[in-house]
C-alpha cells in the first residue's frame, strides 16, 4: 500500500540523512524503526507523509506519487501522525485538539464553519478510546505527559487512518507510562487493522510489539525482518556507531540524551 | 594558593574592564540626554521665570471648571466613543490579513512579505493627525474622517504587533495540522489563530483604549467628537470649560481603561 523507491534525502545543509532506500509497507503491519540518534528514523518517517521532500526517488501511496499536491493531501488525511512532543495546542481543549485531525476532510471554504456535530461525536469516541473522556473539555496543557500523548493518539484516530506514523511516541515518558501508551497504540492498530510505522529507542518494546523491525544506521537499512531474527549481531550492526558497551545499555529510554549525539 | 590567585586577578581585571565599559555607556547616554534638553531650551531659566505667572493665570481661569454646557458635550463624547470602537474594528479587519502576509511563517513568499512590511511601516509613519487633516479634506468634517484616520494609522501599528505575535507561535502544532492533511488556510485558521488569539485580543484592546484618547485629539482638526468642543472652548478662551471637558474626557478614559482591563482578564 505504501512504497518507498530509491528514496534519498539530503538536507539543504548537505547532511545525507537517508541513502537510496527501497521499502514496502503492507496493510495492518506494526513496523518498528530502530537506529542510533541521527540514523535517519525521523527523516524516513517524515518523508512517508511528505513533511520531508525526497532529494531523489519517490514515495507512492495507493494510487501514486505523493509529490502531487492533491494526492499528498488525500494521503495525509488518511495517515495519522503521532509526535514525540505531542504537538498539541496548549490553550485548546482536548476535544478541539483532536478535531484538528478532521481538517484534512474539509474544503478550505468549509473550514469557515464550525465542526459538525457528527464529527464532534467521532472525536469524542476517539477520546473515549484512549480513556480521556472525563478530560474532553479540559485544556490540553493541564494534562500529564502521558495523557497528552494519548490525546495525540486520539487526534490520529479521528482521521480514521489506514496508516499511523509515530516518531518516538514514548521517548519523553517514564517506562511504565511508555509501556501503557505504546500498548494502547498497538492494540488499537491491531483492532482497526491500521498499519503503523513507529520509531523507538527501546529494544524491549520493539521486540514485544513489532511484527517487523527495520534497523537504520547512517541513513541505510541494515536490518529488515521479524523480531525473532533480531539477534545480538544485528543489534550491534544497528547501533554500530555507538561505543560497543553502550549498546548493552540502549534499552534505557533516554540513552541518547545521557551520552550525547552520534550524528 | 598562589596558583589560583593569578586567574582570580585576571577575572577581577576583566570584571573591572566590563564595569568601565558600562560606565562609559551610561556617561554617553547622560550627555546625549543633557544635549537634547539643552537644544530644546529646557535650561533657559528666563523663560520658566516668565512662564510661571502666565501658567498661574491660565490655571486660575480654569478653576472652578464650568460644567454648564455638559448637555451639549454628551453627544460629542458618545461620538468619540463610537469613533474609537469603529476605528478599532476597521483596523482589526485590515490588520489581520496584512499581518498574516507580513509574518514570515504565514507569508506565501518573500516578495509579499517585504511588500506588506513596507505598507505597514508607511501607515505607521504617517501620524494620525496628518491622516485626519487629509480625510477631513476628502470626506468633510465629522466623525467619519476621524475613524478613517484612526483605523489607517492603527493598521500600521496593529499589523506589526499582530505579525510579531504570529511569528512567535509554536511551530509544532502547525506541523501536526499539516500532517493531518490541513490546507495552508486551515493551518492558519486552526493552528495559528488559536495560539495567537489572546495576544491579538490584548493588542486590540490596548489599541481601543488608545483610540479613545487619540480621537479626542483628532477632533481638533475637525474630525468630530469631543475634541471639536475642546478646540472650540480654547478658541473662545473659556479655560473653565476646557478644564471641565478635560475632566469629562479623563472620566471616560478611566471607564474605557477599566472595561479594557476587564475584557483582557476575561480573554486570558
Ligand atoms: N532539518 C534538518 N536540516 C539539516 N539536517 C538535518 C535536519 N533534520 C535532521 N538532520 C540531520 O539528518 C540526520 C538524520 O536525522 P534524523 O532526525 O532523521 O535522525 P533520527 O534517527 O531521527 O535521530 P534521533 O533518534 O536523534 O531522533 C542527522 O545527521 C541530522 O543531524
Ligand atoms: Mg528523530
Amino acid at each position: 500500500m505504501l512504497r518507498v523507491e530509491g528514496l534519498e534525502v539530503v538536507y539543504p545543509n548537505g547532511t545525507r540523512a537517508l541513502e537510496r532506500t527501497d521499502l514496502g509497507f503492507s496493510p495492518g503491519a506494526f513496523t518498528v524503526l530502530l537506529g542510533a540518534s541521527g540514523a535517519g528514523k525521523s527523516t524516513l518517517l517524515r518523508s512517508l507523509n511528505g513533511l520531508v521532500r525526497p532529494t531523489s526517488g519517490r514515495v507512492t501511496a495507493g494510487v501514486g506519487d505523493i509529490a502531487d499536491k492533491r494526492r499528498l493531501r488525500a494521503h495525509r488525511s488518511k495517515t495519522g501522525m503521532i509526535f514525540q512532543q505531542h504537538q498539541l495546542i496548549g490553550r485548546l481543549s482536548v476535544l478541539d485538539n483532536v478535531l484538528i485531525g478532521r481538517l484534512g476532510f474539509h474544503s478550505t471554504l468549509r473550514t469557515l464553519l464550525p465542526f459538525a456535530a457528527a464529527e464532534k461525536r467521532e472525536a469524542l469516541q476517539a477520546i473515549e478510546r484512549v480513556g480521556l473522556i472525563q478530560y474532553a473539555l479540559r485544556r490540553a496543557d493541564q494534562l500529564s505527559g502521558g495523557q497528552q500523548q494519548r490525546v495525540g493518539i486520539a487526534r490520529a484516530l479521528v482521521q480514521k487512518p489506514s496508516l499511523v506514523l509515530a516518531d518516538e511516541p514514548v521517548a519523553s515518558l517514564d517506562p511504565a507510562t511508555a509501556d501503557r501508551v505504546l500498548g494502547l497504540l498497538h492494540s488499537i492498530c491491531k483492532a482497526d487493522a491500521i498499519a503503523a510505522v513507529v520509531s523507538l529507542h527501546q529494544l524491549d518494546f520493539a521486540r514485544r510489539y513489532a511484527d517487523r523491525i527495520i534497523g537504520l544506521a547512517g541513513g541505510s537499512v541494515v536490518f529488515d525482518g521479524p523480531p525473532s531474527q533480531l539477534g545480538r549481531k544485528e543489534v550491534v550492526s544497528i547501533y554500530r556507531d555507538m561505543a560497543p558497551n553502550a549498546v548493552e545499555q540502549h534499552d534505557e529510554p533516554d540513552f541518547q540524551r545521557k551520552t550525547g549525539t552520534y550524528a | 594558593m598562589s596558583a589560583t590567585s593569578a586567574p582570580f586577578a585576571e577575572i577581577l581585571a576583566q570584571d573591572r574592564r566590563i564595569a568601565l565599559r558600562y560606565a562609559g555607556l551610561a556617561g554617553t547616554i547622560l550627555v546625549v540626554c543633557a544635549a537634547a534638553l539643552w537644544i530644546t531650551g529646557f535650561f533657559d531659566a528666563q523663560r520658566f521665570i516668565e512662564g510661571g505667572p502666565a501658567l498661574a493665570q491660565v490655571f486660575s481661569e480654569m478653576v472652578p471648571p464650568d460644567f454648564g454646557r455638559w448637555r451639549a458635550w454628551m453627544r460629542p463624547l458618545l461620538d468619540t466613543l463610537a469613533m474609537s470602537i469603529a476605528g478599532t474594528i476597521l483596523a482589526v479587519v485590515l490588520s489581520l490579513p496584512l499581518a498574516l502576509l507580513a509574518a514570515s511563517n504565514t507569508s506565501p513568499n518573500a516578495v509579499v512579505y517585504q511588500f506588506c512590511r513596507v505598507i505597514l511601516s508607511f501607515l505607521r509613519s504617517v501620524p494620525e493627525i496628518i491622516m485626519g487633516i487629509i480625510f477631513v479634506a476628502a470626506v468633510g468634517f465629522g466623525a467619519l474622517p476621524g475613524v478613517l484616520a484612526l483605523a489607517l494609522h492603527s493598521v500600521g501599528m496593529m499589523g506589526k504587533f499582530y505579525a510579531e505575535a504570529i511569528e512567535h507561535v509554536d511551530p509544532k502544532p502547525l506541523e501536526a495540522a499539516r500532517a493531518a492533511g490541513a490546507s495552508p488556510f486551515q493551518v492558519i485558521s486552526h493552528a495559528v489563530m488559536p495560539q495567537v488569539m489572546p495576544q491579538l485580543a490584548d493588542i486590540t484592546i490596548y489599541r481601543w483604549e488608545y483610540h479613545f484618547r487619540a480621537s479626542a485629539v483628532l477632533g481638533i482638526v475637525g474630525a468630530g467628537g469631543i475634541g471639536f468642543e475642546l478646540i472650540a472652548a480654547l478658541r473662545v478662551i473659556r479655560y473653565d470649560q476646557v478644564l471641565a471637558i478635560l475632566i469629562c474626557i479623563l472620566l471616560c478614559v478611566i471607564v474605557v481603561d477599566a472595561i479594557g482591563a476587564a475584557l483582557r482578564r476575561k480573554l486570558k
